[in-house]
Parts: C-alpha cells; sequence; structure tokens
C-alpha cells in the first residue's frame, strides 16, 4: 500500500441536544491511503456523515469533539489553526454533498458560486488569478463534468438546474482545481435512479483521472461494491468492519455485515432476506458495550459490557467483535 | 415573467387599490358626524349662507355625484378647499409635507441603517452578551409605542441633559432657507447654509429616532432570526467546507438570503411611519402635516382629510412596490421561476 494520507484515529463525537448528549462517534479509526478509493458504508444515523464532516471540521454547532485526532498528512486538522484549515479546505480536501439542492445558495447564480469557490483556492497560494481565468477554468471543470453549454450555466440560478445538473455542478466544483481527496457524501441519494449511476461514473472517471483518493459515504451496498477499493463498515458510530471490498462482500465477518448483506434481495432465488430485528442505536443511552450486542444473534455476555477491540482476522481485514476475538485465543 | 410587464402588473393593482382607498376615503369623510358648512362658517352665520357653502361645495347632490365630482377634480390635481384655511388644499399639503417627508425619511434611514446593522451583529455573535443586549433593546423598542419614546427621549435629551432642541423644525433666531423643496435640509444644503442643516437637523433627529425605535427593533429581531436559521443551512456549510471566509459568506450569502423575509416587513414598518408620525409630531410640536392634519379632522375640513389620507396611502403604495422590486432584485426565484 502507498503512502498514507488520512487518519482518523480514536474519534469521539458527539452532539448537544435538549435532552442531553447524544454520543454519537464512539472511537472510529479510519486510514485512506494515497490514489486509494475507500467506502464508509452503514445505515442513516450511523455517524458516516459525522465522520466526513469533521475531517474537513465543518460540524453543526451543536456538536462536540471528545477526543481522537484527525490527521492529514500527519497535521491533526482538529487542531490546526484557521488560516492551515482554510488552507486545507482550499486545496487539499473537498466535498461532494448529500443533497445539492439545500448545498447550493438559492439566490446566487452557479456562475458567482464557483467563482468563489475557485478564486479561494488560489488567492491562498498569494498569487492573484484574474476573473476571466476564473471563469476559464469554471468553464473548463463544468465541461469535464459532462455538463452541456457551461456558459449558460454559469450564468443559471441552481432552481434553474434538474437534480442532476447540480450534483454534476457540484462534482465540478470538487474537482475545479487539484485535490489529493474528495469526500462524496451520498452523492447519489437524493437523485433519480437513472441519474445515479451516471453520476457515479462520472465521479469514479474524475477520481481517476487526477489521481485523487476518494472517500464515498453511502448506505448503498450496491454503490459500494462497484465503487470502492477499500469498505469501512459502521454500525452505531463505530467501525464494526473493515476490509478490501470484495473481501468483505464475499466472506463478511460481523454479524451485522452478514445480516446487513443477506438483506440485498438477489434475483436468483432466496427473495428478500429477513432484515435486521431491532432498532437503531439511542445515542442518548448507548449501549456500554458493543453497540450491536442488543440486536446481535450471537451475542455474548462480555459483548454488552465491554467494548470490543478490533481484531485482524486476515490481512487486511479486521472485525471489531468478541466472537473472533476469541478465536485468537484471548 | 419580464420586468417591465411585472411592473405594469403590479401598478395596475395599485391604481385598483387606490381607487378603493379614495372611495372609502370620501365615504368617512362624509359619514362622519356634523354639517361641515356649519362648522367651518361658525354658529351665527345665517342657514342662507351656510346654504350657500354647500351648494358651492356641491353638498346637496346624491353622494355617487359628489364622489366623481370629487376624483375628478383629484385627477387635475384639485383637492378643493380646506374649509379651516380657506386655501386651496394642495397649498396647504405644500407647505406641511415637507417637514413630514423629511422627518420620515431620516426615520426610515435610521430604521434600515439601524435595524440591518444590530441584526447582522447579534446573528454574528450569536448567543454571545452582544446578541443578549442587541436582543433586550429591540424588546423594549417593540414594546414600547413610539410617543412614549418621544417623551423619553424629550426628557432625556431635552432636559435632563439639554443638548437638543425640544420642539419645532428650526431655532428662532435661525432664518430658515430658501424654498426649494420645503426640507430644511435638503434646501440649507443646496444653497451651501450648513450652519442651517445642523439646526435643522437637530430638531429632526429626535423625532426622527422615536419613530424608528420600533420598526428598527422589528428589523433586527427578524434579520437575527433568518440569519441564525440559515447559519446551519447545507449551502453555508458548503462554502465553508471550500474555505470560503466567514465574513464573505455573512455578507455575500447570508445577508441576501436573510434580507428577502425581512425586506417586506421592513418597508410595511416604513409605510406606517407616516401613521406613527401624526402622534409623535404632536409629542414635538413639529409642524408637519400630520399637526395639520389633526386640526382638519377635529374641524371636519372634508377636502383637507381626503387629501392627506389619500397622499398617505400613495405613498404607502408605492413604497411596497418599490419593496417588492428590491425582493425580486434579491430573490432571482421570484423573477425568474417558471409556474408549472
Amino acid at each position: 500500500m502507498s503512502e498514507l494520507l488520512l487518519n482518523i484515529k480514536d474519534l469521539k463525537v458527539g452532539y448537544r441536544v435538549y435532552k442531553g448528549l447524544l454520543r454519537v462517534l464512539n472511537g472510529v479509526n479510519i486510514e485512506i491511503y494515497k490514489g486509494e478509493r475507500v467506502g464508509i458504508v452503514g445505515e442513516t444515523g450511523s455517524g458516516k456523515t459525522t465522520i466526513a464532516r469533521s475531517i474537513l471540521r465543518i460540524l453543526p454547532k451543536a456538536a462536540k469533539i471528545f477526543d481522537g485526532k484527525v490527521l492529514f498528512e500527519d497535521k491533526d486538522v482538529l487542531t490546526m489553526s484557521k488560516p492551515e484549515v482554510s488552507l486545507l479546505r482550499r486545496q487539499q480536501i473537498s466535498m461532494i454533498f448529500q443533497d445539492p439542492t439545500a448545498a447550493l445558495n438559492p439566490v446566487s447564480t452557479i456562475g458567482s458560486i464557483m467563482s468563489d469557490v475557485i478564486g479561494y483556492s488560489y488567492t491562498a497560494e498569494g498569487s492573484r488569478v484574474k476573473p476571466s481565468q476564473i471563469r476559464e477554468m469554471a468553464i473548463n471543470a463544468l465541461r469535464l463534468a459532462s455538463l452541456p453549454a457551461p456558459e449558460r450555466i454559469l450564468a443559471s440560478y441552481p432552481f434553474q438546474l434538474s437534480g442532476g445538473m447540480r450534483q454534476r455542478v457540484f462534482i465540478a466544483m470538487a474537482l475545479a482545481t487539484p485535490r489529493s481527496l474528495v469526500i462524496a457524501d451520498e452523492p447519489t441519494t437524493n437523485l433519480d435512479v437513472t441519474i445515479q449511476d451516471q453520476i457515479l461514473r462520472l465521479i469514479k472517471r474524475l477520481i481517476d483521472e487526477k489521481h485523487t483518493s476518494l472517500i464515498l459515504i453511502s448506505h448503498s451496498l450496491d454503490v459500494v461494491s462497484e465503487m470502492t477499493d477499500r469498505v469501512y463498515m459502521t454500525y452505531g458510530g463505530t467501525v464494526v468492519e473493515q476490509a478490501n471490498t470484495r473481501d468483505l462482500f464475499e466472506n463478511p465477518y460481523h454479524p451485522y455485515s452478514r445480516a446487513l448483506l443477506s438483506c440485498i434481495p438477489r434475483l436468483s432465488g432466496g427473495g428478500f432476506g429477513s432484515g435486521i430485528p431491532g432498532q437503531m442505536v439511542d445515542y442518548l443511552a448507548a449501549p456500554r458495550g458493543c453497540r450491536f450486542s442488543p440486536r446481535c444473534p450471537k451475542a455474548l455476555p462480555v459483548c454488552r459490557t465491554e467494548a470490543p477491540p478490533l481484531v485482524e482476522t486476515e490481512p487486511g481485514h479486521k472485525v471489531a467483535c468478541f466472537l473472533f476475538s476469541e478465536k485468537q485465543g484471548s | 415573467m419580464s420586468l417591465p410587464s411585472w411592473l405594469a402588473k403590479r401598478l395596475g393593482e395599485a391604481v385598483i387599490v387606490l381607487v378603493g382607498l379614495s372611495i372609502l376615503l370620501f365615504c368617512i369623510t362624509r359619514i362622519l358626524p356634523g354639517d361641515p358648512a356649519r362648522i367651518a362658517l361658525g354658529p351665527r352665520v345665517p342657514e342662507s349662507a351656510v346654504e350657500d357653502l354647500r351648494k358651492q361645495m356641491n353638498l346637496d347632490k346624491p353622494l355617487p355625484t359628489q364622489y366623481f365630482l370629487w376624483v375628478k377634480g383629484v385627477l387635475r390635481g384639485d383637492f378643493g378647499m380646506s374649509l379651516l384655511s380657506r386655501r386651496a388644499v394642495v397649498t396647504d399639503i405644500k407647505a406641511y409635507f415637507p417637514a413630514t417627508l423629511e422627518e420620515v425619511i431620516l426615520a426610515a434611514i435610521l430604521q434600515f441603517a439601524g435595524g440591518i446593522g444590530l441584526g447582522i451583529l447579534a446573528a454574528k455573535y450569536a448567543d454571545t452578551w452582544l446578541d443578549g443586549i442587541v436582543r433586550v433593546v429591540a424588546y423594549l423598542g417593540i414594546a414600547t409605542p413610539s410617543f412614549v419614546w418621544g417623551i423619553v427621549l424629550l426628557l432625556l435629551l431635552g432636559y435632563w441633559i439639554p443638548i437638543l432642541p425640544i420642539q419645532g423644525r428650526i431655532s428662532p433666531n435661525v432664518t430658515p432657507p430658501p424654498h426649494i423643496t420645503g426640507m430644511f435640509t435638503v434646501d440649507s444644503l443646496l444653497t451651501g447654509k450648513l450652519g442651517v442643516l445642523w439646526d435643522s437637523l437637530k430638531h429632526l433627529i429626535l423625532p426622527a429616532l422615536a419613530l424608528a425605535l420600533a420598526p428598527m427593533s422589528q428589523a433586527a429581531r427578524l434579520l437575527r432570526s433568518s440569519m441564525c436559521d440559515d447559519m446551519e443551512a447545507d449551502h453555508v456549510y458548503a462554502m465553508r467546507a471550500y474555505g470560503v471566509p466567514e465574513n464573505r459568506i455573512l455578507t455575500k450569502y447570508l445577508a441576501r438570503l436573510a434580507f428577502i423575509p425581512a425586506i417586506s416587513v421592513m418597508s410595511l414598518d416604513a409605510g406606517s411611519l407616516f401613521a406613527s408620525a401624526f402622534v409623535v409630531e404632536s409629542v414635538f410640536n413639529f409642524p408637519g402635516l400630520s399637526r395639520f392634519g389633526m386640526q382638519a379632522i377635529l374641524n371636519k375640513d372634508l377636502n383637507s382629510i381626503a387629501g392627506i389620507l389619500l397622499l398617505v396611502g400613495v405613498l404607502f403604495v408605492l413604497i411596497i412596490i418599490l419593496a417588492d422590486l428590491i425582493v425580486a432584485y434579491l430573490d432571482p426565484r421570484t423573477r425568474l421561476q417558471q409556474r408549472g
């Protein structure tokens, strides 16, 4: 494996709400290597977006980071000075949002939004870029994102474009200037099914062309299996299993991964899976031990009292489950 | 819809509103108790003279005829004679209106500048002590009627700390500037008499402030809350994620969005300044239109009442149209969105 780009270490993030404190991320560890495409999978509310937003330090006001590090090229994003974070956001990491309609200011033209995004990514270097050059770069980026008539799109307001076009605009923005990491947070969830595939292929093509690393956040196992090299399976704010995409899909260890994968309806017999009984973690009163233990069919007594450590079952394949740490002779 | 056709439509609507207003005004002035001709002439004049005046004023004709005769006059710019001053109503309005206009304009400037400034400040420093102060002041501003502010300001800055004059438009020892627009501030500025300008501004500031405090507070609260709502919006986080500086997000993306709902309310409030001016001018003994209007109402001076109220109505409608134009400029969705 090549050089380590991003290293999230033991990240713990919560949200203050009226009823108390939601302890969402409970010690998340993620590594992203240069040029790698990594998927983060989990159901709605499993803390995927919180992970993404922590990387860029754009968590909502109510969020609180308790512990952990987000090391980008060995520098902790969470303790960076404001200018350093600005530089990181302008030149290193960009993000594609879940809902392009909500993520584009409704009363600004695409051109005016893009010129800010591109313009600031260069002013950080101290060199001023002429508006005409910025415009040129915006047009090029839109063209690369397969958008017809880029000049007209620059003059348009977001509501004048279709959902798919808005997401293409966002992808163009994310890759208009060189980046070492792109975070795509459920980039196709809010789009028509017919558009989803095109958008994913576009992201994949641009990422490959520009040798950028990708974090793809999704609840869709399908999307992740097609798009990524490696996968982190999350449940209730913890990483339960991580492996090469193919390994994880062919040979899942964690009971949650197994249950989830068996839920995929197959065309060749079997019908629909049985689903997973129980409910998502209540973060106000999260289980003390393994967060999946209340729903786990194979839970042991120890699962309810202690958090399972991450153990390597095969090279590169790690599982956080006592079922496997015992096999390893603990 | 293109801008000209949109504007034409709004102006058409405005005409309908004004026709309705004129009918309403006309009815109200005629329904008020008392015989205007008798009040105008006094109790000692013989009945025959009163009868003559009634004929002269068309009061003997049926109401619809009276209305059309009145409208015919209004369209020619003739609002009839004032029964009180025995001058053309237009002449009286010309004499009194500039004072009120400069008072209201200054109040509107204070309202917008103060409201927008305080609103943005409170939003930027939301949930800090600064925000707390702005919120308390804004509550006080809204909850206190303008005439109470007038009296408080008079006591505070005119009596206890006497740094500002307490009544009138200009000091007795200062010669008013030559009549150009009738607004002392503008006229003195045009003729280069800065001393006179300063003196008339000192007279204006307290009434204008008393007028402006309530709508200013309202504007600040509205802006603060809509900006705070938008601050947690996805598109703001998106701009932040791309390293756009906070101040630029605030001034370019947030303020514009927050102005859209606030601007309509702010301009309605600005229109209402003319109404509040009626009371505030009495407190400050300010020789403006509303003091004149008050006397007209007490004396059942039909033509003056109708003339003044129609003028205020027209101004109100114009302000609303202007507000709609500003909103259309700020919000492309109202301008460009195609229905269907």
